[in-house]
């Protein structure tokens, strides 16, 4: 039917047309037979074409119009305001009582079918399939009406069976309870006859639908304009399972999954300290997720709690769909090319960066905890390398930053050299490269870009194929594609080799974010050197590393600890040995800088020992 | 608005590096690489330049490349120097001619007695030479050295030469002058004289043999005493004063020179058997304690005292002349050294006599002066030939080879004398 | 800039004057050296660094008497609001002096080595910009940078030298007093206001930590600028010889191409100034900021920032001006460093100042 409201909606051009094709009904089969003249007719008659029976949602342009809203928005405002005029009456009724009352003002009544009247209205029941509501009485001496709230898929059937009816309605009985008035009524309930371990009191509806949208289950109860929720939370989610990105060959495997109750736990469990406290802040006026934000007291810097807080508190968006929208929204640079929060999906690595003063968040339904703040140097830093001895530690280290360095500047560097410089190639390396590059139409740059984008075809396709053909496309794409572009003389073998180590090199990075960033710088460097040789890369580095320098993340130097601290430098790149890092890491003010004794093998007796009977 | 329209300038900005040009670019493959310059008199101009570009294709050793095809392309043009040879180049070769992978300079000897090395100006000022190339002075024209310039071993002619010279360390035949480039010795003239490379050809269809009367073994480059091979020798020395060629030094002196000038590594010699001096002792000598040379006296005459120290490790005794004997070993230590003594005071003799101090003793005369002009003012260069110096060697005989009594057939019955 | 609390430690600020004076040694100052004292250079090496640290300290003392402060403010406190800005004006107009003659002097040499054909308005034009970008982000941004890139820039000077020490002869660095004492000392004293960038550091007072680190940086760097000095020129004239060192304005360009390791590593030169250019930029920015900083704090503008285009903009063409290569070198032998004098002076003037006139912090830490 066609809508003569919302022209920002949706318009519907004209109508369906009535229904021109007949045909005659086949008994035998029971189809619909229709003979050759009326299925050209079709084609013929302009009446029949497609023209008015296409659906067509279309935007006229721009909200208003003059029009008036839609009834949908109507009908919410309506009960907004509503539950807000309600609130206010009752806050100026409350306002001489005191505080107590103050909070338990609410926008409910005291009649259970008006509470549940409008609880149906806000979810849209019974339209909406998902909200479920159980009447039954409870089985006091008289009995009292109740009604049981929840929404299904998120809340756990078993126990709203076992421990929320069942006491309600069978063993209440037994108590011979009588329900006293209103309020009284409530206090009962909640104290002998509901078994379940969390049980608050709701007093207005948006609060009652936050409840009920994590899953626990509301019961409202006639007479009292409080309403009671069990917690009974049971959303589907994966269970714990190995990390994806952040693999290590030797270490603990469990990584966060999408509940971020499961990840808060899988950190306690590390961190058996009753100064770890995690706070819970909602985001997002239309998902309101719930973003976990855990440190240790004593530890971490006060100032960057209010910081974190402050920012993810200001955060005024519809939806929060994962913790890397979350980051975008409360980093220092987000337009910058290299992160500045990491994003961990290892509890081993946020527990150790909670116990150097870091700030983790966790978004409720992304397996990932940001942390707040970081340093460059801890993007090319993996837990694995204390987990091994140092020595090992330090060399995967240097590995990763010769890593860095390659994945950045090599195909600059080999521009440079082969368009710039090419004296600085040996005599008889130099012949070869000019003779394998002479049936080449194309110039060095060009190749390269070329092979470059195919690299990048090739990693994208390698992610999004279905899992069976996976390994089948990096095959055929790395043998057979290499091999035929270099005897197609389309390109020249030491391209080849060119791309595919910086490739490699730039997967060899452990931060996922970083080594997109320095893809994106690589192609910046080489544009520059293409134009000036090595004043191009070294202008490039240049502004690089001074863009790095120049950048913070929450307040803290980017390249620090090598820039803006006094004192040796430790655990930047090499990592010390475990048992010298007697202190945390200085470029946080923290509050507590000592984390172990001095002598922390203290049963050996070549160790060096101090004079002092503490140790430090 | 503005900022769309500046991202697309910055877009179109993205796409200048495509466009050819950017000053400076070279690809590879457009670089005609020249390995090596040939520099003689020229007819018309003041240098006939030869140059020896490479073929990409034959050299990088793939098969099939090689074969009867020479690997190089050799050609002479008159110009007054190196830089300006590239336009006449440019006329008929076609890629950019560029020097960055010159690696040896050959110089006609006669220019270079003549005229001197008057394009060590170009080698220091034109970006594309450089200092670390080696310069050899060639007894024939430098065009024709380079066009017999056929390497055996190597498909690199260059390579060829540049293995070459690493033979100062293990023969002693030719100077060390990869370390000290020519070029910086020539403009510190005042402490010792340059010396270069020295290279000749031979003729291959020559039926007289070769070598001088004398049955010593000869080391001139040219006239060494061989059959097959490429027919280019390097072996010896050029020496100069100033910039011009004042003589040529064979191997042994070279061999000398490098002893006094404590350059000496490692060499395989044969010397006089002081028992039996028709027959050879072939010792493998090396550097002992460092040469010790010492200014006595300065003035009208100076006079200076070198003193050489090597080791001796037998590794041929044809004679049979047992020498482990300790009576034998001072014989045959005190023959090898005065052998070498005769070497070392013909070297002095000679450079002497061309007024050429190639061995250094000014670098150990000029401890003694205060200020540069003192240095200046006794003016060392002219009284180098006056000089009074006196050399001895020292022989050590430390090891006898991989056995100690001499070897001979059993038939000629027990150890001879 | 009151109320700006500045970061930058000793550490981050000895290397900072580093890397703005050695990065002379990429240029022809080891010439210069070579010049006044023939073989025996390292003296004249040495005595520039004794000139450079006495020269530096009032600065020193300055910076202990009035912590956090910039040369702006201090002048304008010591000297008056007449004759306070005229100072500063005096030091800004040398630093902007000398901010054309390195940019056009790293120019050239960039030109001549590496980059033949590429015109030189392209290089200066790309030179102002890394300076104007690093320069907007502060005076930590520029220590910072100096920093992190010191093992670079050190690695184009160490590198260079060791690989060179093969053929070094030492006999070349004989007679050993060189012209003679007298001339050495002479030489020592026209060209000891090399190390008179030293003002940098003052201008950019306010950026430290505290009257400490400014010390330190400004002590610690002259001695390793010295250091690097004196090693440079031994190594030259221990391969050139004199007679070619004073005579090749490129005398690390000229070390750097005679490496030749073996078949594999040889005419590596122009990586060695990839690592020149990273110096250069360091120079050029932070006498670019500083500058800025002393023109703001002279005018007293309360942020240097607006002040950067232009002036980057009008050093830039100034820095094209000269005719060709001769006349830049001409210009800042002659004019721009003999200049060096009379802003040492300046820090002088204001401690004697300060001195009679009791202003500062009179307490000493120690």
């Amino acid at each position: 039917m066609p809508s003569a409201t919302g022209a920002i909606l949706l318009r519907r051009r004209g109508g369906y047309s009535a229904r021109i094709r007949t045909g005659t009904l086949d008994p035998e089969t029971g189809g619909v037979r229709v003979n050759i003249w009326e299925r050209l007719k079709r084609l013929l008659d302009p009446s029949t074409s497609l023209g008015d029976d296409t659906f067509v949602l279309e935007d006229d342009g721009g909200p208003g119009h003059g029009q008036e809203p839609s009834a949908e928005m109507v009908a919410d405002a309506r009960m907004r305001t509503e539950a807000m005029l309600t609130r206010l009456e009752r806050l100026m009724d409350a306002a001489p009582q005191g505080k107590d009352a103050l909070e338990k003002v609410g926008d409910l009544s005291t009649s259970l079918d008006a509470n549940l009247q409008k609880l149906k209205d806000l979810f849209r029941a019974p339209r909406n399939k998902d909200l479920i509501d159980r009447s039954i009485l409870i089985a006091t001496e008289p009995p009292v009406r109740a009604v049981l709230l929840f929404m299904e898929g998120l809340s756990d059937k078993t126990v709203i069976n076992d421990n929320i009816m069942e006491p309600l309605m069978l063993l209440a009985q037994e108590l011979h309870l009588t329900p006293g008035q209103g309020h009284d009524a409530l206090d009962r309930i909640e104290q002998r006859l509901l078994a379940g371990h969390q049980v608050s009191r709701k007093y207005d509806q948006s609060s009652i639908a936050e409840s009920l949208l994590s899953g626990d289950t509301i019961v409202l109860v006639d007479g009292a304009a409080v309403a009671l929720a069990v917690e009974t939370k049971d959303p589907p989610t994966r269970s714990v399972g190995d990390p994806k990105t952040e693999q290590v060959i030797w270490g603990p495997h469990d990584a966060f999954n999408e509940a971020w109750r499961v990840n808060v736990a899988l950190v306690r469990r590390r961190l058996k300290d009753p100064r770890l406290v995690t706070e819970i802040l909602t985001v997002g006026d239309v998902s309101k997720t719930y973003v976990g934000m855990m440190y240790i007291d004593t530890i971490v810097p006060p100032a960057l709690v209010d910081e974190v807080k402050r920012r993810v508190e200001a955060v005024k968006v519809d939806i929060i769909t994962s913790s890397g929208t979350l980051q975008q929204y409360i980093e220092d640079s987000p337009r910058s090319l290299l992160p500045s929060t990491l994003i961990t999906e290892r509890p081993d690595r946020t527990a150790a960066y909670l116990s150097e003063g870091h700030v983790a968040l966790f978004v409720d339904t992304a397996p990932h905890a940001i942390i707040c703040p970081t340093t460059f140097w801890a993007l090319l830093q993996t837990a694995e390398d204390y987990y091994l001895r140092w020595p090992f530690g330090s060399a995967l280290r240097y590995i990763r930053l010769g890593a860095l360095v390659i994945a950045l500047m090599l195909p600059a560097f080999y521009i440079a050299v082969v368009n710039y410089h090419p004296e600085m190639i040996p005599t008889a390396m130099m012949l070869f490269i000019a003779q394998s590059r002479e049936p080449v139409p194309m110039p060095s740059v060009v190749e390269l870009l070329a092979m470059d984008v195919v690299f990048e075809l090739i990693r994208e396709a390698g992610t999004r194929i279905p899992g069976v053909i996976g390994p089948t496309v990096g095959l055929v794409a790395s043998l057979v594609l290499g091999q035929a572009a270099v005897e197609a003389r389309i390109v020249s073998p030491v391209m080849i080799l060119v791309v595919a180590i910086t490739g490699l090199a730039s997967f060899a990075l452990p931060n996922y974010l970083m080594g997109w960033g320095v893809r994106m710088l690589r192609f910046l460097l080489l544009l520059l050197t293409t134009v000036l040789g090595f004043m191009g890369l070294a202008a490039g580095i240049y502004v690089l590393v001074v863009y790095a320098t120049a950048q913070r993340s929450f307040g803290v130097p980017y390249l620090a600890p090598v820039v803006g601290t006094t004192g040796r430098v430790k655990d930047a790149i090499s990592t010390p040995p475990l048992y010298r890092q007697e202190e945390r890491p200085p470029y946080l003010p923290l509050l507590n800088r000592r984390r172990q004794k001095e002598v922390v093998r203290s049963w050996d007796p070549q160790a060096w020992q101090t004079d002092s009977p503490e140790g430090g | 608005m503005i900022r769309r329209l500046a991202g697309r300038a910055f877009l179109l900005g993205l796409l200048l590096p495509l466009m050819a040009g950017c000053w400076n670019r070279v690809e590879i493959e457009q670089g005609a690489y020249v390995l090596a310059v040939g520099i003689d008199e020229g007819k018309s101009g003041p240098y006939a330049i030869t140059v020896m570009i490479a073929k990409p294709s034959a050299l990088a050793g793939k098969e099939g490349g090689g074969g009867n095809e020479p690997p190089v392309l050799l050609t002479t043009v008159e110009a007054p120097s190196l830089a300006s040879a590239r336009d006449l180049l440019h006329g008929y070769v076609s890629r950019e001619v560029l020097f960055y992978h010159a690696q040896a300079i050959f110089v006609h000897e006669k220019l270079a007695r003549e005229q001197g090395l008057p394009f060590l100006d170009e080698v220091l000022r034109f970006r594309q030479l450089r200092e670390t190339a080696f310069i050899v002075v060639s007894r024939e024209p430098a065009e024709e050295v380079l066009r017999r310039l056929k390497p055996e071993l190597e498909s690199n002619p260059v390579q060829y030469l540049e293995q070459l010279t690493y033979h100062h360390r293990d023969s002693g035949v030719i100077p060390a002058t990869s370390q000290v480039s020519a070029v910086a010795a020539l403009l510190n003239v005042g402490y010792a004289q340059p010396l270069t490379y020295y290279a000749a050809t031979i003729d291959e269809e020559a039926e007289t043999p070769r070598g001088s009367e004398s049955p010593d073994v000869e080391f001139t480059a040219g006239e060494l005493p061989r059959r097959g091979g490429t027919p280019v020798e390097m072996i010896g020395a050029a020496a100069f004063h100033g910039s011009r060629v004042v003589g040529v030094l064979d191997g042994e002196e070279t061999r000398a020179l490098l002893m006094l000038q404590n350059r000496f590594y490692t060499a395989h010699v044969a010397f006089r058997d002081p028992r039996h001096p028709e027959q050879y002792v072939t010792v493998h000598l090396s550097q002992g304690r460092p040469t010790r040379i010492t200014v006595e006296r300065l003035g009208e005459r100076p006079a200076i005292r070198a003193e050489v120290t090597l080791e001796a490790e037998l590794v041929a005794v044809p004679s049979g002349t047992d020498y482990f004997e300790p009576a034998s070993q001072l014989e045959l230590e005190q023959a090898i050294a005065s052998q070498l003594l005769e070497t070392m005071n013909s070297v002095i003799a000679r450079t002497q006599e061309w007024e050429a101090d190639v061995v250094g003793f000014g670098r150990h005369a000029i401890r003694h002066f205060p200020t540069v002009q003192a240095w200046e003012a006794y003016d060392w260069p002219s009284r180098y030939p006056e000089a009074e110096i006196q050399t001895s060697a020292r022989v050590s005989l430390r090891r006898f080879g991989l056995t100690l009594t001499p070897t001979q057939a059993s038939e000629e019955g027990g150890a001879q004398k | 800039m009151q109320g700006y609390k500045g970061h930058i430690g000793a550490r981050e600020g000895s290397v900072l004057l580093f890397a703005v004076l050695g990065s002379m040694l990429f240029l022809q100052y080891p010439q210069y050296l070579v010049d006044a004292g023939g073989p025996a250079a390292w003296q004249v090496a040495l005595l520039i660094t004794v000139f450079g640290l006495v020269f530096a300290l009032p600065i020193v003392a300055l910076g202990r008497r009035f912590p956090g402060h910039g040369l702006a403010e201090i002048s304008l406190k010591t000297a008056g609001p007449l004759l306070g800005p005229l100072l500063t004006l005096v030091v800004a107009v040398w630093l902007a002096a000398v901010t054309m003659v390195a940019l056009r002097n790293f120019t050239e040499t960039f030109v001549i080595t590496i980059l033949p054909e590429t015109p030189p308005s392209v290089l200066v034009v790309v030179g102002t910009g890394m300076a104007l970008f690093t320069a907007y982000q502060g005076a930590e941004a520029v220590a910072r940078t100096a920093y992190v890139l010191l093992p670079l820039i050190a690695a184009g000077v160490v590198l260079v030298l060791i690989f060179s020490l093969p053929r070094v002869d030492a006999t070349l660095l004989f007679p050993i007093w060189g012209y003679g004492i007298d001339r050495t000392v002479l030489g020592g004293l026209y060209y000891a206001s090399m190390s008179a960038e030293v003002i940098v550091l003052l201008a950019m007072g306010h950026a430290f930590r505290d009257g400490r680190s400014l010390q330190h940086s400004s002590l610690r760097g002259i001695l390793l600028f010295g250091v690097a000095a004196a090693l440079t020129v031994v190594v030259l004239v221990g391969i050139a010889g004199t007679p070619l060192a004073r005579q090749d304005p490129f005398p690390l360009y000229y070390l750097s191409r005679l490496v030749y390791l073996g078949r594999f590593l040889q005419r590596t030169e122009a990586l060695i100034v990839m690592f020149w250019i990273l110096a250069a930029a360091v120079r050029v920015s932070a006498l670019l900021y500083a500058t800025a900083i002393s023109l703001a704090g002279a005018i007293r503008l309360p942020d240097y920032r607006p002040l950067l285009f232009p002036l980057a903009m009008i050093l830039a063409s100034l820095s094209l001006l000269p005719k060709d290569y001769l006349s830049v070198l001409t210009l800042d032998r002659n004019w721009v460093r003999p200049l060096g004098f009379a802003v040492l002076a300046v820090p002088l003037l204001l401690w004697i100042l300060a001195l009679i006139r009791g202003k500062g912090a009179a307490s000493h830490d120690p």
